[in-house]
């Protein structure tokens, strides 16, 4: 199913984990998965439990603290 | 766009400190205004140990309030070996809520994961009713959910509540599809607007969903009826609670951590006030000690160390084990092919004699799930390259195949020699049914030939169920693994 993590569009398996979507993101844009994830966030600023299922085309965002806007 | 997304974020960091709304009609309340007290939990997942604390709080908030809720917004169950091994498998956490007399309870996609039969009779022990407007089941098929549900107070307010659950692209809830034959799923939205006569049915009406947050929040916008809606799925910790279509969608989290708390006002059949916020069930310092005494047994279940198998001998070292695991993973159907990453495999050494159900959750005790791809020996030449070339070592262990990484000087991994069990070699271009665990799925690179889906069982269980359908476990000794250099 699609996702979009800070934007970034990505396909995942049916299923997928809000952990496993933010493990996906780093390997779809070839950085280092982190040891420990990112707290994630919806549209409207909530926690996303790790644990969380996915919806398609859901949009979650996670705080990269080398992040600059790069992905626009 | 890198604005909207600090926005979001910068949001979020400071509405986890503003946790409550208000929702006015404008009016000074009646003087016979009743307060009703909502309360909601969502996803617990058979986290039991959050329980003595959880009743302990819902009995204070009952004791300053004369008229007290309790739900559920569906997926009680899945997630704890002691709940999920437990013979009458999730009967512990039915217990519990019952002790907690919940109300009623939203069925969500992870209730089905036991199969039909143990939810119907999981269903039958509870004190309180599984709803969902959008499951259908045939005449002669027993199980069966109520669509809604009226609850009249003692001073004769009505309180309706009306449920659905979340469906996949597929249609289908997030459940292993072989656990969901006979019966039919319509979609929530397009079912919804058939239930507005319920808001004229009652004083209060709920919608007790688990189709997940944002599914919640288009809900609003073609059934805007609710006075609340208490929803589950998303494991979303509303910490920004707003409404939508003047509809409060709330969601509490996972794990029994957190509990949505919903105080409305109800004055001359309509709902006058309302605020809504979660609370931290960890922070409440009371226990119920009947309610701890229950989960201290559960813990102390013996059934875990119940035997379901037995080693040959020693199973040592990664190879073997990791042999074992990914041989009970392409156990599971359609699976013919399947990999263990070595950082899954957390012992050294499982020994000759017994093998109980802990040994293997010592053996596997990520909670990963097993994931299904459809590989072209290509694609599978992709994966174990890229393993490979992580640490320069041996990464994946495999089932229904055997492989050689070739490396050039040094030390990387440029090709893979597959082989099928029988020495022979894949067939190119065909694509063969492969199951990775959902770490690898999610944090390994390799080119697939299908989207891939979750086949809702977690490792561990597929060993667990291999390990009682083989009794003797002879992996010892076991090496499909070999390295060599150009």
């Amino acid at each position: 199913m699609k996702l979009f993590i800070n934007q970034i569009e990505f396909q995942i398996y049916r299923g997928a984990k809000v952990m496993d979507a933010v493990r996906a993101y780093y390997t779809t844009t070839r950085q280092d998965v982190p040891a420990i994830l990112p707290p994630a966030f919806d549209r409207y600023g909530n926690l996303l439990e790790p644990d969380g299922e996915l919806l398609p085309e859901q949009r979650v965002f996670i705080f990269e603290p080398q992040f600059d806007g790069r992905h626009d | 766009m890198a604005d909207m997304i600090k926005r979001i974020l910068l949001l979020a960091s400071v509405a986890i400190h503003s946790l409550t709304i208000s929702v006015w009609a404008g009016t000074p309340a009646p003087a016979d205004t009743t307060t009703l007290v909502l309360l909601s939990v969502n996803d617990m997942h058979a986290r039991i140990d959050q329980f003595p604390q959880f009743i302990s709080m819902v009995d204070s908030i009952r004791s300053h309030h004369k008229h007290v809720l309790l739900f559920s917004a569906g997926d009680m169950f899945t997630g704890n070996p002691v709940v999920d091994q437990y013979p009458d498998k999730g009967y512990p956490i039915i217990e519990l809520m019952n002790m907690a007399r919940f109300d009623a309870t939203a069925t969500g996609n992870h209730e089905f994961d036991y199969g039909q039969e143990t939810l119907l009779e999981r269903i039958k022990q509870a004190d309180f009713p599984f709803l969902s407007a959008n499951i259908h089941t045939t005449g002669d098929n027993p199980l069966k959910f109520k669509p809604y549900h009226i609850i009249t107070l003692e001073n004769g307010i009505k309180v309706g509540l009306i449920s659905f659950i979340q469906l996949n692209e597929a249609g289908l809830p997030d459940s292993h599809p072989s656990r969901l034959e006979g019966i039919t799923f319509t979609d929530a939205l397009s079912t919804a607007p058939a239930y507005t006569f319920l808001r004229d049915s009652c004083d209060v009406f709920v919608a007790l969903t688990h189709l997940g947050f944002e599914t919640d929040v288009k809900l609003t916008e073609v059934f805007p009826f609710p006075d609340i809606i208490l929803g589950g799925h998303t494991h979303t910790l509303v910490t920004n609670p707003r409404t939508f279509n003047n509809v409060p969608v709330m969601q509490a989290g996972s794990g029994l951590r957190h509990v949505t708390i919903a105080v409305l006002k109800v004055a001359n059949g309509k709902v006058t006030h309302l605020e809504a916020r979660n609370l931290d069930v960890r922070t409440h310092s009371g226990i119920n000690s009947q309610a701890l005494a229950l989960v201290e047994k559960y813990n102390d279940n013996p059934e875990l160390n119940q035997i379901i198998g037995t080693a040959a001998d020693d199973i040592a070292g990664s190879d073997a084990l990791g042999s074992l695991i990914t041989d009970a993973m392409a156990s599971v159907a359609p699976l013919e092919i399947a990999f263990q990453n070595k950082g899954g495999i957390r012992i050294d050494n499982l020994p000759k004699g017994d093998i109980t159900i802990k040994d293997v959750f010592r053996l596997d005790p990520f909670g990963n799930e097993l994931i299904h791809f459809m590989l072209s020996p290509d694609d599978i030449k992709s994966l174990i390259i890229n393993a490979y070339n992580r640490e320069k070592s041996i990464d994946l262990y495999p089932s229904g195949i055997t492989y050689t990484v070739i490396t050039n000087p040094e030390g990387i991994a440029i090709d893979v020699d597959i082989r099928m069990p029988d020495g022979s070699l894949p067939v190119p271009g065909k694509l063969y049914n492969t199951g990775v665990s959902s770490y690898v799925a999610s944090s390994y690179t390799f080119s697939r030939s299908s989207e891939g889906e979750s086949l809702y069982i977690i490792t561990a269980e597929s060993l667990i169920n291999f390990i009682r359908s083989q009794k003797l476990i002879g992996n010892s000794g076991t090496k499909r693994v070999f390295v060599r250099q150009q």
